[in-house]
């Protein structure tokens, strides 16, 4: 059986007297595209933060391609390409500068680093507009961009925490196309963590169920959907989770 | 390390940064406005200061060779002051509480029958060194002029040799020493004293030391404000290529906001100098010297408390969560270590305070850069060096501090000491 692209054992991490997460384990194969789903809280982005190295885990182990990203960071991060979940834009660059200087930082020669940047241009499908700057853009196209520069790298593994979250619908589709689009074309591996249930439903092979820092379920949409007896994957979450929630639209 | 990698992040780094408000008011045109208001306000505390110069000085004369010659009687009593004779030593007098001692030879009258200007010279006392201490013997000058030209003048009548037009405005050439902490200093000597230590070099370090920790501090906190933190810490770089990265950009800004600080005080100087002349007081020669080894040991420290305050700037502007907040915790952290050198320019020599105060200002490299460059200019080698080497203790120290505050998880959630004490600070509120 090939080595896992992500091994995650046994996390735990407190944030002073708050407990993030309290056991997570998991493995993502390679080429494959997984799904963390939980509520806001559950540990969902702590858990990606660790792998990417941002946050040391209380106890537990992950490795990345077979890395530890606390022993071996350039290598790790050389290898992986993280969008989190709020992040920004430098309001005074221009989308084209932008992704010059993340180019620059994965690339080893002006021409690769040239190649991104075109790559990058035509992921975010903002044309004319990466030349203005980043403060101009509307929160879509800031989020469409920094995609742009996440997957222009060619990332091994690409981990993209709440890669839609508060976008409309129209930049939401556009934005799970490229992901989609993506996983095809490269055999990259991609962990993201969602609230949106059908955008998981959509793009994932295999999906986790996290709640209070624990994972609760995991398989693939259909296995889960099979397993809680659910129509989609929201009731089936809802009946993972319990404490007493009724799925709206669950049958009777 | 590669050159390339930290040159794109310096480039985005200055990008970035010059567009900042806080930047481009705080470094640019902060300054320039700043020295122009300081160049009024010193105008106006000019005036009042030439006031206090006119003030009676108490003044004592020392005649060398027997007893003293009617010039010199006329003189004192001209200028109500008494006459010792020669066994009576200037140093004593001072002590005793005169604020100028003359020094008069027996060649006095000799030297202005014939026309040529008398040496004559003059120990000054001053309370503290200071701006007033340059200004002060001007007022004796003019009396020695004065009550010389009257003494002179029935010699003149008698005599009318062939005398010079220099001789005519000033019959006396006057010698002025300044008698500080047991040590006779001339003039200049004084003038570099009070304008190094008091005010080029606080100013200095102000302009770059300063200016260094803000704009590091504000380079930290827009990366908090614009949620870019994240993303820069998941790129395939080390940690000391991105500090380093940052640490070029804010260097070169630091630069630049030092140009515009001495173009602003270049300004003040102008104002000042203009100042002096129309209150009609006398001119303070602004030219000084200042050793050579002063200078270096200026330019070393000057480099050391640079390096010191940028790593300080990343580390407090880490902890803050956006541009409002890094300001306001380097503008803080500035200003408690900026207190000691404002004291010092206010007219405490630093090289006259005590072992234990010197060690206690140690902790503060502002202050160890004051009295490095205050050490030099007088001549104490050994406390410069050891300032010096206090100083690259410093720059050891907070590199070390920053390896360890400056990881990924403190930087984005703060550290955990600091958790700990907004917690029992919230907790406190609470209760």
């Amino acid at each position: 059986m090939p080595a896992p692209a992500i091994l995650v054992e046994d996390l735990y991490k407190s944030y002073d007297e708050v407990r993030a997460l309290n056991g997570v384990s998991f493995q993502v194969g390679e080429g494959e595209i997984y799904g963390l789903i939980g509520p806001n809280g559950a540990g969902k982005t702590t858990t990606l933060r660790i792998i990417a190295g941002l946050l040391r885990p209380d106890e537990g182990r992950v490795l990345v391609l077979g890395h530890d990203p606390f022993k071996e960071p350039v290598r790790v991060k050389k290898a992986i390409s993280y969008l989190p979940e709020e992040a920004g834009v430098y309001k005074n660059l221009t989308g084209e500068y932008f992704l010059r200087f993340i180019a620059e930082i994965y690339s080893d020669s002006p021409r690769e680093a040239e190649e991104m940047v075109e790559r990058g241009a035509e992921l975010s499908g903002l044309g004319e507009r990466l030349r203005s700057p980043m403060k101009t853009y509307s929160k879509g196209m800031k989020r469409r961009l920094l995609l742009a520069a996440t997957l222009m790298t060619n990332p091994r593994v690409a981990i993209l925490d709440e890669p839609t979250s508060g976008l409309d619908v129209y930049n939401s589709v556009l934005m799970r196309n490229a992901i989609r689009e993506y996983a095809r074309n490269s055999n990259a591996t991609i962990l993201l963590s969602s609230h949106n249930m059908l955008e998981v439903e959509y793009l994932c092979d295999r999906v986790a169920f996290i709640d209070h820092g624990v994972i609760i379920a995991e398989g693939t949409p259909g296995e889960l959907l099979e397993r809680y007896g659910a129509v989609n994957l929201e009731e089936a979450f809802v009946k993972a989770v319990g404490g007493g929630i009724t799925y709206a639209g669950s049958k009777a | 390390m590669q050159a390339r990698k930290l040159k794109a992040i310096a480039k985005k780094e200055l990008r970035e940064l010059i567009k900042e408000r806080p930047v481009l008011f705080g470094l640019i045109l902060g300054p320039l406005i700043m020295y122009i208001i300081m160049g009024g306000a010193a105008a106006a505390a000019t005036s009042s200061m030439a006031k206090q110069a006119i003030a009676p000085p108490r003044v004592a004369i020392v005649y060398k060779g027997g007893e003293p010659d009617n010039i010199t009687l006329l003189l004192a009593k001209t200028i109500h002051a008494p006459v010792f004779n020669e066994s009576v030593s200037p140093t004593s007098l001072l002590d005793m509480g005169y604020e100028f001692v003359i020094i008069i030879n027996q060649s006095l009258s000799a030297t202005i029958s014939l026309g040529k200007q008398a040496p004559i010279t003059v120990y000054y006392k001053p309370k503290s060194l200071g701006w007033f201490s340059l200004n002060r013997p001007k007022i004796v000058e003019s009396l020695l002029d004065r009550a010389l030209l009257n003494a002179t003048a029935v010699i003149l009548k008698k005599y009318m040799p062939d005398i010079t037009p220099e001789f005519l405005q000033k019959p006396a050439r006057i010698q002025l020493y300044y008698y500080h902490n047991g040590r006779a200093m001339s003039q200049s000597q004084v003038a570099g004293l009070v304008m190094g230590v008091s005010l080029a070099i606080p100013l200095a370090i102000l302009t770059t030391a300063v200016a260094a920790t803000q704009v590091a501090a504000i380079s930290m906190g827009v990366e908090k404000e614009a949620k870019t933190l994240e993303k820069l810490l998941t790129l395939p770089i080390s940690r000391e290529e991105l500090l380093l990265g940052k640490l070029l950009a804010v260097t070169v800004l630091a630069l630049g906001g030092v140009a515009s600080y001495m173009a602003g005080l270049y300004t003040y100087f102008a104002m000042l100098s203009h100042s002096y002349s129309s209150v009609g007081t006398g001119q303070v020669s602004f030219q000084f010297t200042v050793p050579m080894g002063a200078l270096l040991v200026t330019g070393v420290g000057l480099t050391l408390t640079l390096y010191a305050s940028i790593v300080i700037g990343f580390i407090v502007g880490s902890q803050a969560q956006d541009v409002r907040g890094s300001q306001l915790a380097s503008g803080y952290t500035t200003m408690i270590l900026a207190v000691p050198l404002f004291i010092m320019f206010f007219g405490i020599d630093p090289t006259q305070l005590s072992t234990t105060v010197k060690a206690v200002l140690a902790v503060d490299p502002y202050a160890l850069l004051g009295i490095a460059s205050s050490a030099s200019i007088n001549g104490y080698a050994s406390l410069a060096m050891l300032s010096l080497l206090g100083l690259l203790a410093h720059d050891a120290f907070w590199t070390l501090a920053a390896a360890r505050l400056l990881d990924a998880e403190s930087m984005i959630i703060g550290h955990p000491l600091l958790r700990r004490l907004s917690r029992a600070l919230a907790k406190r509120r609470t209760s």
